[in-house]
């Protein structure tokens, strides 16, 4: 497991190898990160703590959406990241195979902020090629009205 | 297609192992999915009835079965359990690192850790699950072999610069040969003297006796074989990551890999093998193949993970929730 950060100091690069899956508890850290961002974000592991006890500290953890913001689609965190990319992942370790996967956020000029516009994954299986997707961390600057 | 029973399994997002056939029963894993869990169930063969079910906190690996009936079964909390036909646990072995299957031989159960910070292969006593031997393979492994003395298996060591090997153990724990390759290597099978194991983009052969690399039968460019290699008498086959199923004579030296059936739109998840077709389960159904017909689809399913055995004239199939005995008319 590896972190790289860019000049600003933000995460740059999150990267895994041979991942192995656990499980553990909400942390008030990824709480109080989540607290930071918009009301729809929450505290969004860019490698999730089920792979290889990936830890909860300001490098992993980042400003995400956790929760719908009127577009119609799922949060991001239990919605396409977690279909797409770390279900993916979790299926495949779950059958003996190893994977590696990368995780960069994405930062808009002129967002100098911590919290990404993008997630861009990776992820490979036994050696194989990269699969990659991007996902937008939307966000919303006031709840969304009932129609 | 007759069915002779159904059981389903209560659960969200559940997944089976492959069924293992028991003395007359018949043993089978499941996984729950976004919370690590697993579940060891025991079905009569002839009812379908469940006998008794054994619940773990991590996912389970597929079971070995003793001759007595007992299973033995890792999981990936790094537990290993030995569970009698009544289904009492008769003992447990933990070490905090995820496990693979496991294979009996010598009076032994021997599996391998898997995944970061593995490097270990053990040998557990059947009797009393204390640890016999260690062997420290440096990595990841994939699943192993028996054959006689002889406990194969490949490794990779973990981060960005791999290394990739193959381990000849005997079954008292010492090294018979250890051989370096330069590509990744994953399950093998041993048949007449020479390892079978797929790569990415060939099948390679290496002699048992000291690990020389004698023939590699090369696929598609990108695809990898990582599927343990089936046998069926002189057959052997192979099934690739794109789901093609390829085969070779085993006992003609100079025989070539032939391109036997291909799925373009389904995954093989598993295969059993009958005189003159082949039984294939993919995620979306069940297909016949054979060399005279091709590729005959006997059921449709929306599927996922899931796995068959063969039982007499029958088949086990699990596919999500789902496993049925059931007898293919011709």
């Amino acid at each position: 497991m590896a972190w790289t950060t860019d000049d600003l100091g933000r995460l740059s690069t999150a990267e895994i190898y041979d991942i192995t899956l656990s499980s553990g508890p909400r942390t008030a850290l990824q709480t109080a990160i989540g607290n930071e961002g918009f009301w729809s974000d929450v505290g969004f592991h860019a490698l999730a703590h089920s792979f290889s006890r990936a830890p909860t500290h300001r490098l992993n953890v980042l400003m995400g959406n956790g929760k719908r913001v009127g577009n119609g689609l799922p949060n991001l965190n239990g919605g396409a990241y977690k279909s797409q990319f770390e279900n993916r992942i979790r299926d495949a370790v779950r059958r003996g195979d190893t994977v590696d996967a990368m995780v960069e956020p994405v930062y808009f000029s002129p967002n100098s902020s911590a919290r990404p516009d993008q997630f861009r994954t990776s992820y490979r299986v036994n050696g194989g090629d990269w699969i990659e997707h991007t996902f937008d961390n939307v966000s919303c600057t006031s709840r969304p009205t009932a129609p | 297609m007759e069915i002779k029973w159904t059981y389903n399994f209560k659960g969200k997002e559940v997944s089976p192992r492959t069924p293992v056939s028991g003395v007359s029963e018949v043993l089978l894993a499941f996984n729950h999915g976004a919370v690590p869990a697993g579940s060891l169930i025991s079905l009569d063969l002839e009812t379908g009835k469940e006998n008794w079910r054994h619940d773990t906190q991590h996912y389970f690996n597929t079971p070995s079965i003793d001759a007595s009936g007992s299973a033995y079964i890792t999981s990936f909390a790094g537990d290993v359990y030995k569970i009698n036909r009544s289904g009492q646990v008769c003992w447990s072995n933990s070490n905090d690192q995820s496990a693979s299957d496991g294979i009996i031989a010598d009076e032994k159960y021997i599996y391998a850790e898997i995944g970061f910070g593995a490097d270990l292969t053990r040998a557990l006593s059947l009797e009393d699950g204390r640890i016999l031997w260690e062997y420290n393979n440096g990595g990841h492994s994939y699943s192993l072999e028996v054959c006689g003395n002889h406990v194969v298996h490949t490794t990779q060591t973990g981060g960005r610069d791999r290394r990739f090997f193959v381990h000849c153990l005997d079954t008292s724990g010492g090294i018979a040969w250890k051989k370096e390759h330069p590509h990744f290597l994953f399950a093998p099978l041993i048949h007449g003297g020479l390892i079978y194991v797929g790569s990415r983009g060939y099948i390679a052969v290496f002699r048992l006796d000291d690990g020389a690399l004698t023939n590699q039968f090369f696929i598609d460019e990108g695809d990898a074989v990582i599927m343990k290699p089936i046998l069926r008498s002189s057959e052997i086959l192979f099934v690739t990551e794109k789901s093609k199923l390829y085969s070779i004579q085993s006992d003609d030296p100079g025989a070539c890999l032939e391109l036997y059936a291909e799925f373009p739109t389904s995954e093989i998840l598993c295969v059993a093998c009958e005189e003159q077709k082949h039984i294939v389960l993919t995620d979306s159904g069940l297909n016949m193949v054979s060399r005279t017909s091709g590729i005959e689809e006997v059921v449709t399913f929306k599927g996922g993970e899931g796995g068959l055995m063969k039982v007499g004239q029958d088949l086990i199939i699990a596919s999500l929730k789902t496993v049925q005995r059931v007898c293919i008319k011709n």
